[in-house]
């Protein structure tokens, strides 16, 4: 006992407790097309208090909404550095890494005081008859946003006629981040072509 | 049972070294890097699930008290207000459990120092409240002059307090652990433990000051938040019980350690060899942990 208590004070292992600044409802569609996979479509809505924060700084006008130009610069000063981060997306095709190269249709707006960021992530993955599993998981590894489901419907699956699919939530644990404290709740999707 | 006790309170008291950035505003370094960090160390899996806990509270906490500075706001009432003055308090408390805020240099300052409960206490206190206070400060410095309170800015200017507040931590730990390792040789020269003094209260102040010059992101948000609203007041109000929540999370990180350096002491205190040695490398290693964090600290300012 005083062995463990001498070690235990004398190095101190760093413990690392939650510490988030920004709160994230993600809300997400999976896109198909007919080929297969087309990619996700990501509704991102904001808590008040950091909502706040981008909404002085870029609705401008004040007038609550984001205009085509303040988009634009929302875009530029409070999105695209996300760039760095992977859009604090991580995806996976058959266990393999996904490299995310762009992101598309950009677009935020202001909901009652509580902003929402919308875009699309490309990730094309062709349907065969042998079935492909596609796993999404969307965390900040720093930890200063937490994502979290949206508890409302969190997925949507749109243009499926060519695909046979099921999903499932599961607590990815190879993604657990933040020192393996914290364990993300990933949505895995298989699918393939209608025979 | 006291023993395993003091080893769960230990718990919340380390805590990460990295100053977290913005990922929104700032640059950062890609998620590869960051993920090989991730593997080196792994936490048994109940400490997930209290984590997952606190986030969660945060996450409600976060939501009550917009919600509730609105509802201030219309009714003025003062019974909400009270009662938003104790959710901020909370989270205040939880607030500071996180990365940040001081507590491993706190931690490593009484390892290395001699001290009191109530130097603790007058620790935990100046960091608590000088975290907050630069937070409303910088807000209020930009609120009266360009008038833009943007979290750009504040990042900006944040940079600066970081520098100069890393630079002084390594000072300081460079200077208590020169001070160690002179005792050390000291001793070895007189083969006699010197009485020990209990410094006055006065010299944790530079340490206290330099730790809590950066301001709390988290306040920083809530002021900005309540400037949004044009009540720029109850944000006031807000950051005293958010400093004064902080302050009794770093207070109690600094009484737990003086509690657990205390009774290893009291256990080691028949055999006086292995406790004056003890002394000596409690005193050594907590300022070389300062004098280390502070420079990765700074590091990591100039390496982003």
């Amino acid at each position: 006992m005083k062995c463990i208590f001498l070690i235990v004070i004398s190095f101190p292992p760093f413990f690392l407790v939650a510490h988030p600044h920004v709160f994230i409802d993600n809300r997400v569609s999976v896109l198909f097309n007919e080929k297969g996979l087309a990619g996700f479509k990501h509704e991102w809505t904001f808590d008040e208090m950091f909502s706040s924060t981008i909404i002085q700084e870029f609705d401008l006008n004040a007038d609550g909404k984001f205009d085509e130009k303040e988009i634009k610069d929302v875009e530029k000063g409070a999105f695209s550095n996300l760039k760095e981060y992977n859009y604090f997306v991580n995806i996976t095709i058959n266990g393999k890494q996904f490299k995310i190269q762009e992101i598309k249709d950009f677009y935020a707006e202001i909901n009652s005081g509580v902003m929402v960021y919308e875009f699309f992530l490309p990730c094309e993955a062709t349907a065969t008859l042998g079935s492909k599993e596609v796993k999404i998981a969307v965390y900040d590894p720093t930890y200063f946003v937490q994502i979290i489901w949206v508890s409302e419907d969190p997925f949507s699956f749109k243009d499926t006629s060519n695909v046979e699919l099921g999903y499932k939530v599961i607590e990815d644990e190879k993604n657990s981040y933040y020192y393996g404290q914290i364990i993300p709740e990933a949505l895995k999707i298989k699918f393939r072509k209608k025979p | 049972m006291r023993k395993i006790f003091i080893l769960m309170s230990l718990f919340f008291v380390f805590n990460s070294v990295i100053a977290q950035e913005n990922p929104f505003l700032s640059k950062g370094k890609s998620t590869s890097e960051r993920k090989e960090k991730r593997k080196t160390l792994r936490y048994p899996g109940f400490t997930q699930k209290i984590i997952g806990k606190i986030a969660l509270l945060q996450r409600s906490l976060n939501k009550r008290l917009a919600e509730l500075t609105k509802k201030v706001k219309e009714t003025k009432s003062t019974k909400l207000l009270f009662f938003m003055i104790f959710i901020t308090y909370i989270y205040g408390i939880i607030h500071a459990l996180g990365p940040g805020h001081g507590k491993t240099l706190t931690f490593s300052y009484f390892l290395s120092e001699e001290t009191n409960i109530k130097k603790g206490i007058t620790v935990g206190c100046i960091i608590g409240f000088l975290h907050a206070f630069s937070a409303l400060a910088l807000v209020l410095i930009l609120y009266f002059t360009i008038k833009k309170v943007y979290l750009h800015n504040i990042e900006s200017m944040n940079r600066v307090i970081k520098i100069i507040s890393y630079s002084l931590i390594s000072i300081i730990g460079l200077l208590l652990l020169i001070k160690g390792l002179y005792n050390l040789k000291k001793d070895r020269n007189f083969e006699k433990k010197e009485i020990e003094n209990l410094q006055s209260t006065k010299s944790i102040i530079p340490f206290s000051i330099a730790v809590g010059l950066i301001p709390c992101t988290g306040t920083t948000i809530v002021l900005l938040f309540s400037l949004s609203l044009g009540v720029l007041k109850i944000g006031i109000i807000s950051t005293i019980f958010m400093a004064l929540g902080m302050a009794t999370t770093i207070s109690s990180v600094g009484i737990l350690t003086i509690l657990a350096k205390d009774n290893v002491k009291r256990i080691l205190s028949k055999r006086s060899k292995l406790y004056s040695l003890l002394q000596e490398i409690f005193s050594v290693s907590g300022a070389f942990l300062i004098f280390a964090l502070g420079i990765i600290l700074l590091l990591g300012v100039y390496l982003r």
